[in-house]
């Protein structure tokens, strides 16, 4: 087990520092060149090049990542001399837009996309589970075919046609909430739910209705098993039939989607962030990316991978804990 | 007066589905009781409707089935039943257990928890008190540290174990009746025997009424009182099962019964069988289902009123020359009309059957013994890898072929018999490398291409006929692909094909047909024919008839016997079945834990078997024959196989051996001659 565990721990930096020089790599073949942005409009030659060593431009790429690298760990210094920065651990460096830094940008903004994933992810958790169990269950009948063509019908609306269907409808026409601005959760638990309900809602129906899709798939099948039948012989009541014997296997490849999803949306969901107007990191992404902002596309881009793969291996060790075959 | 109710009556059951092709009658008009203490035994082949009346009884039928008729439990009308109701019956007073303890077994909980969940909820008792009777009942059915075992997963049990649970699982209520929906049929022979014992046990301390549900008349002769034998969703016969065994009334049954190949018959008597295949029940031929494979039926309607005079005339056309095959039949004595059997023309003793006329010999055409063999195989060994777990790390070994050796003559069949992991179809695969000993080239290391040429020599028959051919290519290009990968052009590899269908006795105008067109032992023939297409010397036959059903069986060991004869073939049959192997084989091998432990001329080893394991094996086999499965002695071998992984030292045998003694705990017993033919182990014989 605990080696097991270091294995996968292992990977995962592997998985990290991959991504972290193929996304190093891709802003160095890029044509715009990050001295000259930080640098500004009114750029003398003299000063580029100034910039372009205080950045550590002027080194090989290889020199460049390895700093870079060891600055997560330990922090670095930029420049030198009177110039020098001490950039702490753990550093991602500085945003050439506004050099702030990335790791305090990204600290930032994350619990407002951490608040917009865990909270769509229990709303589409109910409503699509929800929804598939039902449907698994009635499978066949009239509710379950209403339930699966809603899932079709809401997996078809792109989120960010029902985002501004739910402002328009909302906010605009019925005037229930207002147009959402990020509350502090400690501060203002009412106004961080009031203002995240629309968010939350146009996010979680497009994942509620795949997750409804699979969940009725995985629960027909687990429903089909022998043991469920061996359950219903031993005259145990019907509802501990599927909440204990269905429902457990039926969900367990459920899992696996949802670690990878609530990995991915912790990173960041650039659309809804942007429709509403949240200041998340997927937003934080898509300014930097417009504007070769490359330390913090970089530090984003490292997150975001970081959750994924740190979510797949949470999804692999909880498998460990619901089915006793899995030994590690 | 009123006599007491039955325990389970059942009257005028009917079970229909609908499905997207039509309706499906499933069961029709069935009734049958069961008193306390007693077994009935319900056999039938696939879709004769045995399951779907269990499950139907149990109320446990798929959603959407339609039953009809009534089912009384101790006088108490299931049928109709609210599901709440009927869920406090299930379990308490009726218990199920099912054919494959695995998937049966929820993956997810303890054994323990499992076997006492509804003892929580019918006694409404604690986890403290439930769990108690978990250990009592896993140490009732004889599992080993129970307290231990309870606690641990189904998958850490062996299959012998798991059934064992299952029964625990059942009987935890102390139900009134047991219903068994063919609890062996995925167990190894000795631990059948294990089971059935087990069963037997239960049932009499505890008075049971058990429902035996199998296709195996032997398990039936073995344990049943009564017997109830479906046909096509219908009672076929219904008796005593030492009256039906003895003298089975109707054609079906009498048809099963001959077709069997047995362990306790002569088999130079040619083995009859049941033409075509069990009934459709999309669309159910009116009358008698049985009636378009009956001879008798066919008899009488091609024969007209000669049909009827079956005493005094011979029958009509091939039935007529089987009858006069099959002896033993009193030729004077009439029908007997049995209240039993539902059938218009029960068997007048002897039912025809279309059987071959006589049983080839190919042995006695064989030229001089001295003859080099044609396959010589010299100390066979297949070493797998451990498994690599997750962390990488890799466990011990495999020896699944632990130096195999023997010889095989042009013409003869081997029998390689054995329980599962024993290496048999391992064996099997590694001989379709192997093969032209006869210029004594050592074939083993040879390269792919080198192969290429001796290929043709040598083919394979696969169990599952259906998934071992490609579902997306007719017959003509299953059957000929061995031809054009020899060169063969296209236009002659399919005249070739037609005339193997011939031959094998398919209808060579199917050549265009697919896969799934044919019933499952037309798909063997064509499995069959696509093994003879190269001209092989060996056919390799892995379990070739343990899929198909009983009456189908027989058709295809008749097949294989004639092809041989007729083509000279020789054959290595591998199975698990030991009747069929004695049928079939020359000479037997068989095999324990990659070992072979004993080999030799077939009738002196089902003779006089010489090793411990081939006495077992042999005694575990039930035989369709009430009387005689009262008289034999029987050894119920302790334990389920051990692991291959894990061998146990010297002789592998030893901690299920009755005769076990120090030396086989260290020393491995070699091949030795003894009673005219080799053993492995250290006291051969008595």
């Amino acid at each position: 087990m605990i080696l097991y565990l270091l294995r996968r721990l292992l990977a995962l930096a592997g998985v990290l520092l991959a991504i972290a020089a193929v996304t190093f790599l891709i802003f160095y073949v890029l044509p715009t060149d990050p001295a000259a942005a930080a640098c500004g409009k009114t750029c003398s030659p003299e000063r580029l090049a100034d910039v372009r060593a205080y950045l550590g431009l002027d080194k090989p790429l290889w020199e460049q990542f390895a700093h870079f690298l060891t600055g997560i760990f330990t922090g670095r210094t930029l420049g030198t001399g009177q110039y020098a920065v001490q950039c702490d651990f753990p550093c991602l460096g500085y945003s050439y837009e506004n050099s702030l830094p990335v790791w305090d940008l990204l600290m930032d903004r994350l619990p407002v996309s951490a608040s917009l994933a865990f909270g769509a992810a229990v709303l589409w958790l109910i409503l699509g589970l929800g929804a598939g169990v039902t449907a698994a269950l009635r499978k066949d009948t009239a509710t379950d075919k209403a339930l699966m063509v809603g899932a079709v019908a809401a997996a078809s609306l792109p989120v960010y046609f029902t985002s501004v269907m739910l402002i328009y409808g909302v906010i605009r026409i019925a005037g229930l909430l207002p147009y959402p601005s990020y509350h502090e959760l400690t501060a203002d638990p009412l106004g961080w739910a009031g203002n995240l309900l629309l968010p939350w809602t146009a996010l979680a129906l497009l994942y509620a209705a795949m997750y409804a899709r699979q969940s009725r798939g995985s629960m027909i099948e687990a429903m089909a098993e022998p043991y469920i039948r061996t359950a219903r012989a031993k005259g145990m009541p019907e509802r501990t039939v599927v909440v204990k014997h269905g429902l457990r296997s039926g969900m367990t490849p459920i899992l696996t989607i949802f670690g990878m999803d609530l990995g991915g949306l912790l990173a960041g969901a650039v659309i809804t962030e942007s429709i509403f107007g949240l200041p998340g990191i997927g937003r934080l992404f898509y300014g930097a990316l417009v504007s070769s902002d490359q330390p913090v596309v970089l530090g984003v881009t490292l997150l975001a991978a970081f959750f994924i793969v740190v979510a797949n291996l949470v999804v692999d060790l909880l498998y460990a804990v619901i089915d006793p075959r899995v030994r590690y | 007066m009123t006599t007491p109710a039955p325990l389970l009556e059942v009257r005028d059951l009917g079970v229909t589905f609908t499905t997207p092709r039509g309706s499906v009658r499933a069961v029709d008009s069935l009734g049958f009781t069961v008193e306390a203490g007693r077994t009935l035994g319900i056999v039938g082949e696939s879709g004769s409707g045995k399951s779907v009346t269990s499950l139907a009884v149990m109320g446990l039928h798929r959603a959407g089935a339609e039953v009809s008729g009534s089912v009384r439990l101790a006088g108490q009308e299931l049928t109709g039943l609210p599901e709440k109701e009927l869920a406090k019956v299930r379990g308490r007073k009726m218990a199920m257990i099912f054919q494959d303890p695995l998937s049966s077994l929820h993956p997810y909980y303890t054994v323990g928890e499992q076997i006492a969940e509804h003892f929580r909820v019918h006694f409404r008792a604690g986890r403290a008190a439930a769990r108690r009777r978990a250990v009592d009942m896993l140490g009732e059915v004889g599992i080993p540290e129970p307290a231990r075992r309870a606690g641990e997963y189904p998958h850490q049990f062996s299959g012998g174990m798991r059934q064992r649970a299952m029964i625990a699982m059942a009987l935890a209520c102390e139900p009134d009746l047991l219903i068994a929906d063919e609890p062996t049929t995925a167990l190894d022979v000795t631990v059948q025997a294990q089971i059935l014992e087990l069963i037997a046990r239960l049932q009499q301390e505890r008075g049971l009424g058990v429902v035996m549900i199998t296709h195996d008349l032997g398990v039936v002769a073995r344990v049943a009182h009564e017997v109830l034998v479906m046909y096509g969703g219908r009672a076929a016969e219904q008796a005593p099962a030492d009256a039906l065994f003895a003298d089975p009334a109707h054609p079906y049954t009498r048809g099963l019964l001959d077709s069997l190949p047995r362990l306790d018959s002569a088999d130079d008597v040619p083995l009859p069988s049941i033409p075509g295949s069990p009934p459709s029940l999309l669309h159910p031929a009116p009358g008698c289902a049985f009636a378009p494979r009956c001879a008798v039926a066919a008899a009488a309607a091609g024969g007209g009123r000669r049909g009827r005079g079956r005493r005094r005339g011979p029958l009509h056309g091939r039935a007529a020359r089987a009858a006069s095959v099959r002896l033993g039949g009193p030729a004077g004595r009439l029908p007997l009309r049995r209240p039993g059997a539902r059938c218009r023309r029960p068997c007048p003793g002897g039912v025809p059957m279309t059987a071959p006329a006589t049983r080839p010999n190919p042995a006695a055409e064989r030229e001089g013994p001295q003859a080099a063999p044609l396959l010589r195989v010299r100390d066979l060994t297949m070493t797998f890898p451990g498994k690599r777990s997750l962390t990488g790390r890799r466990s011990a070994p495999v020896r699944a072929v632990d130096g195999v050796s023997f010889d095989l003559e042009a013409g003869q069949t081997l029998g390689l018999v054995g329980e599962s992991g024993c290496g048999k179809s391992t064996t099997g695969r590694m001989l379709v490398r192997l093969l032209e000993p006869t210029s004594g080239r050592d074939i083993s290391r040879l390269s792919q291409s080198a192969l290429r040429p001796l290929r043709r020599n040598i083919q394979m028959v696969f169990q599952d006929p259906h998934s071992s051919l490609n579902p997306r290519q007719t017959v003509a290009r299953i059957i000929s692909d061995p031809l054009l990968v020899q060169g063969w052009s296209a236009a002659d590899a399919r005249r070739r094909a037609a005339e193997l269908m011939e031959l094998t006795g398919l209808i060579p105008e199917h050549i265009d047909r697919y896969p799934h067109e044919f019933s499952g032992g037309q798909a063997q023939r064509i499995g069959i024919a696509r093994s003879l297409a190269t001209s092989p010397r060996l056919v390799i036959a892995d379990e070739p008839v343990s899929a198909l059903d009983v009456s189908v069986q027989a058709q295809i060991v008749n097949l294989m016997e004639r092809l041989r004869a007729e083509l000279g073939l020789a054959y290595v049959f591998i199975a698990h079945d030991l009747s069929v192997v004695k049928r079939v084989s020359d000479r037997v091998a068989v095999m324990y834990l990659g070992r072979i432990v004993e080999i030799g001329d077939k009738k002196s080893l089902y003779e006089n078997p010489q090793h411990p394991y081939t006495r077992a094996l042999l005694s575990a086999v039930p035989l369709p024959d009430p009387a005689a499965e009262r008289r034999r002695e029987r050894i119920v071998l302790l334990g389920d196989p051990p692991s291959p992984a894990a061998p146990p030292p010297g002789c592998t045998f030893h901690p299920r051996c009755p005769k076990a003694q120090e030396i086989c705990r260290t020393e491995r017993p070699l091949l030795r001659l003894a009673a005219s033919r080799e053993v492995a182990c250290h006291f051969p014989g008595d």
